[in-house]
């Protein structure tokens, strides 16, 4: 891996850990386990788009890891991970049907898997099929905050490519 | 390249909407039938699958029940009235406490930091 990349993906890396202290810190508006705005993923997309899928998984899983330690606590972890691992590998795959100029698509479908990921691990966690019924609703508020991450991942992404013009 | 294109972002779409309509609909339903409601059933307190406890809440004289998760850590669950709510928990989130009185046929409480769901029989 070159300097370059690795810089950059250690500046990303920093980015969504950023974006995700500072989401720990907002109150929860919907007490529903798993709710939640996921505004660290505005970056994941970008990634996706930008980087190998190796790279992306990368800054992800660091992300994650660190993500726990510094805010999270670690019984969190297994949550944010089965569902980032889901997510990548589907908004990985979707890379090749949706172009970058849709992102707000490509981050729903990412959301949707990841909501999958997250209600299934806490069905292994629990050993009770009962948290099923969160899935329905986790959809809805995924499909709403993916779009919502989705835009801002676009923005950002403009906004990295205009940095690429200046050079 | 460029019609190949469009034909399966509008797939991509389409599926989107689906998923997104299937689920709204799921939960009015499920949000619709939690007004309903329904008398004289059991609640089940469950950790990793193991039912600690089973009670009939209308049938229960009031108190609290304190619960240790197995990593360390407590959630205190209050009968009151017929009601079951989480109380009290050390948890980081506090989604259980927030959810207030547990409801029929509505969403189960769940306390993930303490792998702990709180729940009527089904």
């Amino acid at each position: 891996m070159s300097t370059k990349k690795l810089t950059q993906l250690s500046l990303l890396t920093a980015a969504a850990l950023v974006l995700y202290v500072i989401e720990m810190q907002l109150p929860t508006l919907i007490p529903v386990p798993g709710v939640k705005l996921g505004l660290a993923n505005i970056i994941t997309v970008v990634a996706i788009y930008r980087f190998r899928f190796s790279e992306t998984v990368l800054l992800v899983g660091v992300r994650i890891f660190l993500g726990a330690v510094f805010a999270g606590g670690m019984s969190a972890l297994i949550f944010s991970a089965s569902g980032a691992i889901l997510s990548l590998l589907g908004m990985g795959l979707l890379k090749k049907i949706i172009p970058a100029g849709y992102l707000p698509l490509s981050s729903v479908f990412g959301a949707i898997l990841h909501n999958v990921g997250q209600v299934g691990a806490a069905v292994w966690v629990l050993k009770s099929p009962g948290v099923l019924a969160y899935l329905p609703v986790l959809l809805v508020s995924g499909c709403i905050t993916g779009f919502f991450t989705g835009i801002c991942a676009q923005m950002v992404q403009k906004r990295l490519n205009c940095e690429k013009r200046l050079k | 390249m460029e019609h190949k294109h469009t034909k399966s972002i509008r797939i991509a779409a389409v599926a989107v909407a689906v998923i997104f309509v299937f689920s709204l609909v799921l939960t009015a339903g499920m949000l619709y039938q939690s007004k309903k409601g329904q008398t004289g059933r059991v609640v089940m307190i469950i950790q990793e699958g193991e039912v600690l406890y089973t009670f009939d809440p209308e049938r229960t004289q009031d108190r609290e029940i304190v619960i240790t998760a197995p990593g360390g850590g407590t959630n205190t669950i209050t009968i009151r009235e017929g009601e079951v709510c989480v109380s009290q928990a050390d948890c980081p989130d506090q989604i259980c406490v927030k959810s207030g009185i547990l409801r029929q046929e509505g969403l189960p409480i769940v306390c993930l930091p303490h792998h702990l769901m709180i729940q009527f029989e089904e």
